[in-house]
């Protein structure tokens, strides 16, 4: 790495010298490069963000959101045949629904205010074709985005009409007997405003799935038919004009739930899950004066779980659970650079929780086992500021005080150094704290059934606390290189556990656990359209309580990705197809039962090609056909959750 | 273990791929814009005649920059380098209160109003270049802007600001200026 680096300096230290050296008259010959938006700027944010873009979902055919994440440095996906769930640098408790990854649509919060939980699977509400970028920024962010932003912030920024413009069509077939199909209509009209409506439609029939902890003639052989089926509808639209912007999202999703969770009855074709959200938003961004720039937003959701359990006790029955949360929400922001060499950005958040219910009941015979309703609020002032030192050494300071409802209010610093070293090579310390207040289904919910949870103690606040030492290289828009050596502490850990009484667990703050690593990652394209990026972390977290290390923590995480053009046909038939290849591995892993899952590297090979007026998208995934599972959470009796061996995926774009 | 070692085998065989790759890509590739304006302000400051006095004293060469100028990483590469008769280029944070001390000013955003302000209450032929990107430069008093035009780097002279402050512009960068006033 140091090896690599030192060449890359040195190969920029000439190209430095040329051009400032350079002639006049041939400086004004050369062209900029257009193509790399991010990878040199990224060199002056206080963090080590990692960004996917419109064109790499569509070079890599990723088909969620999880799949776009589970490509990125430091991050994996586990899968639990109802949701997708987020690890970060070696960190994903079983039982926690990404409530410590903060979720943002073009910068409004979407982790539910019930859950706190941010839908990465097909619960995300949002269609892949509609996004320009994702972006990744790890470590704690609460001082700036308050709770949630705990091990990390993913932002989503959606494409505009403009982009996407015109009538389009795109169609999808895939394994498993899944369809999907998106229309969406993008314009500009004639006072410069910009629309995009799109309405997505998805459905997968889902293969037969086969748990070897329910393998008895009582229970069909441990094989759950029919029961991993995955429906969606996703409604978007978006309106930009003169600062102002409109968001409308809604998505629903009905999704089968083969594994029995809760303690079913196995196999039973009732037992699924329902999530709906719907998300309105509006943005107001001005520059007041030249040294002052405004952004005000205003957001309001709703969101609606429906489980449906079978059990039977006897008498067989079935049981609903429902949990809906209501909220609205505004944020206003200032950026001032009034001040010489300080740029100082300060701003209020603020959510009302109209609405948080959670219903357990068995619906014939009728029985309620839980109602409880909750209100409330959360409220954050921020005060940040950019401190340019000397030209090479700038100071990002950063401190938040938040408070929520049921939860003392505290105080959140932030620190992030950047020094660059010389104009390609930055060196960054930084230093983050984050909080997450227990939400309401760790506060409420407590249902004295099979699989059910059961109240034992007052829950805190968790907390985490990260140091980060990074050095980052890019001497030209086309070549990354970064090291980084990182350390996190939790404390006060909000966890599922056993609660000492048979089939009945808890939520405790009795954990916590320290995490450090070191991750690196290079990235190179070529003229030709050539690109490779690996990148690699390896981290260890140990509870600070018990021995060894914890469930589903890989030690080794790679990501590989080599693309490529590739023309198949006669040259002059068009723009030759791109192929690219993506290797994921994800080291060795404990389950609950203390299991050893063994490392496994998927393989997943793309075809684009543009065919007459029609984008053509092949994708093969898991091409090898690895076995793998990932580790399962306390609700589900079988220890490891076998993932999909190899499927496979066609899909068509046509623009009228 | 083996894992491991493999995937550490394939790092380092990665790296030394890209090692040799870069090196390559850097002879024929198009350039960062940023870089590509610094290298113009580099030529700028050898196409202009600066008053006779201020070449008389020795020492450095200051250029100074608005803090949160986009242009603020490529500039520093230019630190060191020999300005005018080798006196090398120092690359440091605009001060209002220091603005006479330096040759250039690579402008940005806010800072521009209040340091032609400062400008003018300079004694005229102050000898200090003002430079700015052409969104941010509404003002006559910038004496080049720089933009963009397609994927190429253009600017535009004011031969007069220039003019009032005792800045001659060579011939030779006038005829490649897109608008020279």
């Amino acid at each position: 790495m140091a090896l690599a680096l030192l060449c890359g300096g040195l190969s920029h230290a000439v190209a430095q010298a040329d051009i400032a050296h350079l002639p006049l008259e041939q400086l004004v010959q050369m062209e900029v490069r257009t193509a790399s938006r991010y990878t040199q700027t990224a060199l002056e944010a206080p963090a080590l963000v990692s960004v996917v873009t419109a064109d790499d979902i569509r070079l890599f055919g990723y088909r969620t959101l999880a799949e776009v994440l589970g490509s990125m440095r430091g991050l994996y996906v586990s899968y639990d045949r109802s949701y997708h769930y987020l690890g970060t640098r070696g960190f994903a408790t079983p039982g926690d629904y990404n409530t410590r990854v903060l979720l943002l649509v073009n910068g409004v919060r979407f982790n539910d205010n019930l859950y706190d939980q941010a839908t990465i699977g097909t619960d995300f509400p949002l269609d892949l074709d509609l996004v320009d970028r994702v972006e990744f920024v790890p470590g704690p962010g609460s001082a700036v985005y308050g709770p949630n932003a705990f091990f990390g912030v993913v932002n989503v920024i959606t494409r505009d009409g403009r982009q996407l413009a015109g009538p389009q069509l795109s169609v999808a077939a895939g394994s498993h007997g899944s369809a999907k199909a998106r229309f969406s209509v993008g314009t500009v009209d004639a006072q410069g405003g910009d629309w995009l409506v799109a309405l997505t439609r998805a459905s997968s029939r889902g293969a037969d799935q086969y748990f070897a902890a329910f393998d008895t003639p009582a229970s069909n052989q441990g094989v759950a038919q029919r029961l991993d089926f995955d429906r969606s509808t996703q409604l978007f639209a978006r309106m930009q004009r003169d600062g102002l912007s409109l968001t409308l999202a809604h998505g629903e999703r009905s999704k089968g739930t083969p594994t029995a969770a809760f303690s079913q009855t196995f196999n039973d074709p009732r037992s699924r899950s329902i999530d709906t959200t719907t998300r309105v938003a509006a943005e107001y961004a001005s520059q007041l004066q030249p040294s002052l720039a405004f952004t005000g937003r205003v957001h309001a959701g709703h969101y609606r779980f429906v489980g449906d359990y079978a059990y039977d006790y006897p008498p067989p029955t079935l049981n609903r659970d429902v949990g809906t949360g209501q909220w609205w929400g505004t944020e206003w922001q200032w950026v001032s650079t009034a001040l010489a060499r300080h740029k100082l950005a300060w701003g209020v958040d603020y959510r009302r929780d109209t609405r948080i219910r959670q219903l357990n009941a068995d619906l014939d015979p009728p029985a309620q086992y839980l109602d409880a309703r909750r209100a409330g609020n959360a409220l954050g002032i921020y005060v940040q500021d950019e401190f340019a030192l000397a030209p090479t050494l700038t100071l990002h300071a950063g401190l938040r005080w938040g408070k929520q409802s049921g939860s003392d209010g505290s105080f959140h610093p932030r620190l992030g150094l950047v020094y660059w070293w010389n104009p390609a090579t930055a060196v960054k310390l930084l230093h983050g704290t984050a909080y997450r207040p227990p939400n309401a289904y760790e506060r409420d919910y407590r249902v004295d059934l099979p699989g059910g949870i059961v109240d034992l103690a007052g829950l805190r606040l968790e907390k985490v606390r990260t140091t980060e030492l990074a050095l980052e290289h890019a001497p030209t828009g086309t070549t990354r290189m970064l090291l980084t050596a990182f350390r996190s502490e939790v404390t006060d850990l909000i966890s599922l556990g056993d609660a000492g009484i048979p089939d009945r667990l808890r939520f405790s703050n009795a954990r916590g656990v320290r995490v450090h690593g070191v991750e690196t990652e290079v990235e190179q394209r070529w003229q030709g359209g050539s690109r490779l990026r690996v990148a690699y972390g390896w981290q260890t977290a140990r509870d600070a309580g018990a021995s060894g290390t914890l469930t589903n923590s890989p030690r080794h995480l790679l990501k590989l990705q080599w693309s490529d053009t590739l023309a198949l046909a006669a040259p002059g038939q068009g723009r030759p197809g791109q192929y690219a290849v993506e290797a994921i591995g994800v080291g060795a892993r404990r389950t609950l039962a203390n299991a050893r899952l063994p490392a496994h590297v998927l393989t997943n090979l793309v075809y684009t090609k543009r065919v007459g007026d029609v984008d053509v998208s092949v994708g093969v995934y898991n091409l090898f056909n690895h076995r793998h599972a990932d580790p399962a959470s306390y609700e589900i009796r079988e220890d490891s959750i076998r993932q999909d061996g190899r499927t496979w995926r066609v899909k068509l774009t046509y623009g009228f | 273990m083996s894992h491991a070692l493999r995937l550490r085998n394939l790092l380092w065989a990665g790296l030394c791929v890209l090692c040799w790759a870069g090196g390559l890509a850097h002879a024929t590739n198009p350039v960062e814009e940023p870089d590509l304006k610094a290298a113009y302000i580099f030529n700028f400051i050898q196409f202009i005649e600066w008053p006779d006095s201020d070449l008389a004293t020795d020492g450095d060469w200051p250029l100074c920059i608005s803090p949160f100028s986009p242009l603020k990483r490529a500039l520093t590469a230019l630190e060191g380098k020999p300005a005018r008769k080798g006196r090398p280029i120092r690359v440091r944070l605009l001060e209002l209160a220091e603005l006479r001390h330096c040759r250039v000013l690579v402008l940005h955003g806010s800072d521009i109003e209040p340091v032609l302000r400062t400008l003018r209450a300079l004694p005229s032929a102050h000898g200090i270049l003002t430079v700015a990107d052409e969104d941010a430069a509404g003002s006559p008093d910038i004496m080049i802007t720089l933009g963009q035009q397609k994927n190429r780097i253009v600017f535009g002279i004011n031969t007069d600001a220039a003019a009032r402050a005792g800045l001659s512009v060579s011939s030779r960068l006038l005829r490649l200026a897109r608008a020279a006033r």
